[in-house]
């Protein structure tokens, strides 16, 4: 026996140099002088919190009983880290894209940051994990008992679970960090993982070559069933050994830790793809070895779980049985220390802190300060966490059913994986199904395989274990449905994980994912193709005004953004960024519910509040994609109402065209015409006088007089067409002139004077001044006025027609209105008079070609006037003239 | 991938029941030493394989903070 006082002096020791070492790391990891820190090699070691005290002691106990079944153990993992070291680089490469802090936040993240899930996962985690912790409160004192038998199991277990606490909280929380990265702790892992490698084998290496005489001697006259245990070692039971152990190393919440949180450079996994399993073969090189040797040397009674440290000791190796009992305890806190981190981590993320918040805002006594709360709700859980396992340690009463639990927990765990793997490789699984699934195979876990373990003495009795609840054997826990005959476990993990994976492929199916779901699924999925959330510096896992003010500026726009965070501070009497208190972040959602719909606004904001801690570069992404959706959208909108405006110019265009084809078609019609009877009649009397009919002179005169005027009409007809094309095409200059107003009406009123005497028409005319002056053309205005005047006396049939003329001045213009009585045109026909051929109703047939009006229309606009039809307010028309005024005085 | 395939087709029956003789080889039983001989192979064969993996850099984030010094990936302190 070694004395107590040593024996304590050399723990209190060892535990004074693991917290050290934690604190120095830590110091120097808040100046970045940890270079060595970032080493795959400490990255390795850390991932060795896989063996756990159930290795060091209890992988020799179980080679003892088993033969070479302690393996599968190990060769999961290895499995895992040689060949499907990607799907590890996944997950790390998602965790740190998505600020991933446990097990439970990555699957609830990856369906649609799902709470229900998270507190799920993080259910089962805890139930898998208080056992396990408790077996290593169990191992602790165990060894402590055997090297100083006096020990108090209850009293060691206390103080070792309280010192573990205070390790843990001291500096497992001390930052709140978004990558969730412990640099003390994992120095101090890193450092126990060497102890218990270095314990293990020079306990292998004393067994071996001091009390045999190398491998060959301890192999000798050794009976093949105790290396193979089982007749069928290579069976069911080994394939299932080995997936379990390899979905362990995924699934296990503290492996998840060290290996996907704690990750600092994804390149570190290169290295532990061989570098771990070359770590798990050093561990269990020697473990066949000191089984064998114990079994051979050791009493009949002796526990083969403690061949490791009874063996030195039987031998009177103090030092060394001192040493194993260093590496069981290093082996023992390690993985204890990161349990007890990841699993408060997810407690606190996920149920403690949700509630805290939901009765804080009861009271809205809650300020902007989550931070504090947080690190106040990470410390109770890690209380709670190892207070939970030392009172199972207590409950159980050290009993060798603990020593069970390790494989259980595995099946605990296992349930996470098709979630997981379904989660990071298939788009279409679903929120439900994974609950589902994960509710199926918690629950066939649970009666399957750890109620019974507990032998009858919970929930389930002897008797159900062994004939099925209230009889029905069917039921029966260890052999549901009738399936006999089967190892328990092996029994235990078709059913659970079959189950579990069989109902989330179902669900899934039948089940469609939400949008934030489906957003999350395609940034999981396919991580590595997008760019993935850059590391930002940001502590999202509090509620940070400036956090909500990005957020909010990203969705609702700078300025708006700025408005209401003004108004906000005003309320709270503050200038700047207000507090993000309850009342401010409830009417941010609210205002951000506009934008993105409620549940997105509530996801978001609720996430910055600090429910959970996922990383603000996805919530600025969201926030991004939703915008850029939003301006898309409008964008879109914007150009089919562009598209429907140059429609509707288009159809007017086309209807316009159509009217012009129409008149275009109507104008040679009408030229036609208009040509066709000059030229019918010059037809005519050409062949009379050609006939050789004899003909008077007189006759013949008057014919060739007919044909003469003929042809005169058709050349006049067509210099007007030519005049009109002339002048629209603005080909002709004018000469212009200084024209007195008063003369070219008179010299126009006279030229028609013979027909307004004929028709008695009286002409009225009023002159505003007598020397009126206009800049035109002396023959072209002169044609104008006569055709105008000619229109006026020739389509009046008033019985007493009047013709009214009216010159004034106005502005730089001078106007010229002419009026009749003769009825005027229509507001209709107003519209299309000065089209080439369109005449007024009223004179629709026969008299003139209609070129009239658009010939001195043109006319007038070459001179740089106009021609308008008006109308006064009795609704009669009257032509407007109006000519640019002549400067010259008169 | 491949190592993997390679890896479980040795460790899982029915491969694996070929080497369930009762007798030593170099001192050791030969299922146990089937085991741990391709145990260390996978070893070595990942190694391997991690060397070229690391150098190339094939797809890698890069670290978060730019303090960590280079590392050397391929040595083996723990042999």
């Amino acid at each position: 026996m070694i004395s107590v006082n040593i024996l304590l002096t050399v723990c209190l020791g060892y535990v004074f140099l693991l917290f050290a070492i934690a604190f120095v790391v830590d110091r120097r990891a808040q100046r970045s002088r940890t270079s060595w820190l970032h080493s795959p090699i400490v990255y390795t070691l850390s991932i060795s919190v896989y063996c756990t005290s159930w290795t060091f002691y209890g992988a020799v106990g179980s080679a003892a009983r088993n033969g070479l079944e302690f393996v599968t153990i190990y060769l999961g993992p290895t499995l895992v880290f040689v060949g499907w070291w990607w799907i590890l680089r996944k997950l790390v490469r998602i965790g740190r894209a998505h600020r991933i802090t446990s097990i439970a936040d990555l699957i609830s993240s990856r369906y649609g940051k799902s709470s229900n899930l998270a507190v799920l996962v993080t259910l089962i985690a805890v139930i898998a994990t208080t056992p396990y912790i408790a077996l290593q409160l169990q191992s602790v004192v165990r060894s402590y008992q055997i090297i100083s038998s006096d020990a108090d199991a209850i009293t060691t277990a206390f103080w070792v679970a309280a010192g573990m606490a205070l390790f843990t909280i001291l500096f497992g929380t001390r930052n709140l960090d978004a990558n969730e990265r412990h640099h003390g702790v994992v120095a101090a892992i890193a450092l126990e993982a060497i102890i218990k490698l270095l314990a293990l084998i020079a306990v292998g290496f004393f067994v071996t070559y001091g009390i045999s005489d190398g491998f060959a001697d301890v192999f000798e006259n050794v009976h093949p069933d105790v290396i193979r245990g089982s007749s069928d070692i290579f069976g069911p039971r080994w394939v299932t050994l080995t997936f379990l152990s390899a979905t362990a190393i995924i699934c296990l919440p503290r492996q998840f830790q060290v290996t996907v949180v704690e990750n600092v450079e994804e390149s570190h996994l290169t290295t532990a793809s061989w570098l771990f399993p070359l770590y798990l073969f050093g561990m269990t090189i020697f473990i066949m070895p000191i089984a064998l040797v114990g079994l051979q040397v050791m009493p009949e009674s002796s526990n083969p779980d403690l061949y490791v440290l009874t063996i030195p000791l039987a031998h009177d190796r103090h030092e060394l049985a001192l040493f194993a009992f260093l590496g069981g305890f290093s082996s023992a806190t390690s993985m204890v220390i990161v349990a007890a981190i990841a699993v408060s981590t997810m407690v606190s993320n996920h149920i403690v802190m949700p509630v805290a918040l939901r009765l804080l805002h009861g009271t809205r006594a809650v300020s902007g300060d989550v931070r504090n709360l947080l690190l106040v709700s990470r410390r109770i859980s890690i209380a709670f966490i190892l207070g939970l396992g030392f009172l199972y340690f207590q409950a159980s009463g050290g009993s060798d059913a603990l020593a069970a639990i390790g494989l259980i927990a595995f099946v605990g765990v296992a349930q996470f994986l098709p979630s997981l793997l379904g989660g990071i490789f298939w788009r279409g699984a679903t929120g439900t199904g994974a609950f589902a699934g994960l509710i199926v195979g918690f629950s066939f876990w649970a009666y399957t395989l750890f109620l019974p373990s507990f032998g009858g003495d919970f929930v389930l009795s002897a008797a159900t274990l062994a004939n099925g609840p209230w009889g029905i054997d069917l039921l029966r826990p260890q052999a549901l449905f009738g399936f006999k005959g089967m190892d328990s476990l092996v029994h235990a993990v078709i059913w659970s994980v079959g189950t579990n994976a069989l109902t989330f492929l179902i669900v899934s199916n039948l089940t469609s994912a939400g949008t934030l779901e489906r957003f999350q699924a395609a940034m999981f999925v396919d991580v590595f193709r997008s760019s993935g959330g850059a590391p930002s510096t940001v502590a999202n896992s509090t509620a940070d005004s400036e956090d909500l003010f990005i957020l909010a500026q990203r969705i609702l726009g700078t300025d708006a953004a700025r408005r209401l965070f003004d108004e906000m501070a005003h309320e709270q009497g503050t200038t700047g960024l207000p507090l993000a208190s309850d009342a401010v972040i409830a009417r941010l959602e609210r205002e951000l519910a506009g934008s993105i719909g409620a549940a997105s606004a509530h996801a978001m904001v609720s996430r910055i509040a600090g429910h959970e801690t996922v990383g603000m570069t996805e919530l600025i992404d969201i926030a991004d994609e939703a915008l850029q959706l939003v301006e898309t959208s409008r964008q879109l909108s914007e150009k089919s109402a562009q598209l429907e405006r140059t429609a509707q110019q288009l159809r007017e265009v086309n209807e316009r065209l159509r009217v012009l084809d129409a008149q275009k078609d109507e104008f040679l019609s009408q030229i036609s015409h208009e040509l066709r009877t000059p030229m019918t009649s010059i037809q005519s009397f050409s062949e009379t006088l050609a006939a050789d009919d004899p003909i008077s002179l007189a006759d013949q005169r008057r014919f060739v007089s007919i044909i003469h005027d003929e042809s005169r009409r058709l050349t006049r007809l067509l210099d007007e067409l030519l005049d009109i094309s002339r002048f629209e095409s603005g080909t002709v200059k004018l000469q212009i002139g200084h024209i007195e107003v008063k003369a070219a009406i008179s010299a126009a009123l006279d030229a028609i004077s013979g027909v307004t005497r004929k028709a008695s028409v009286l002409v009225d005319i009023e002159y505003e001044q007598d020397a009126l002056c206009v800049k035109a053309n002396e023959d072209r205005l002169h044609q104008v006025l006569l055709n105008i005047l000619m229109n006026a006396v020739k389509y009046n049939d008033s019985d007493q027609p009047e013709v009214r003329i009216n010159a004034y001045k106005k502005g730089e213009h001078v106007l010229i209105d002419i009026m009749d009585n003769g009825g005027g045109v229509s507001q209709e026909d107003a519209a299309t008079i000065f089209e080439k051929f369109s005449r007024g109703s009223k004179s629709a047939r026969g008299k003139g070609a209609g070129l009239g009006l658009p010939i001195s229309r043109a006319i007038m606009r070459a001179m740089g006037g106009d021609l308008t039809a008006e109308f006064s307010d009795g609704g009669t028309s009257y032509f407007r003239l109006r000519l640019l005024n002549s400067a010259v005085p008169s | 991938m491949a190592i993997l395939l390679v890896g479980i087709v040795l460790v899982m029956p029915p491969f694996a029941q070929v080497v369930l003789v009762d007798a030593n080889l170099f001192g050791v039983p030969i299922p146990l030493l089937y085991i741990f001989v391709v145990w260390a192979a996978l070893i070595f064969g990942a190694a391997i394989m991690a060397g070229p993996l690391s150098r190339t850099g094939a797809p890698m984030a890069t670290p978060p903070q730019g303090d960590g010094e280079p590392t050397p990936t391929d040595s083996n302190p723990a042999g």
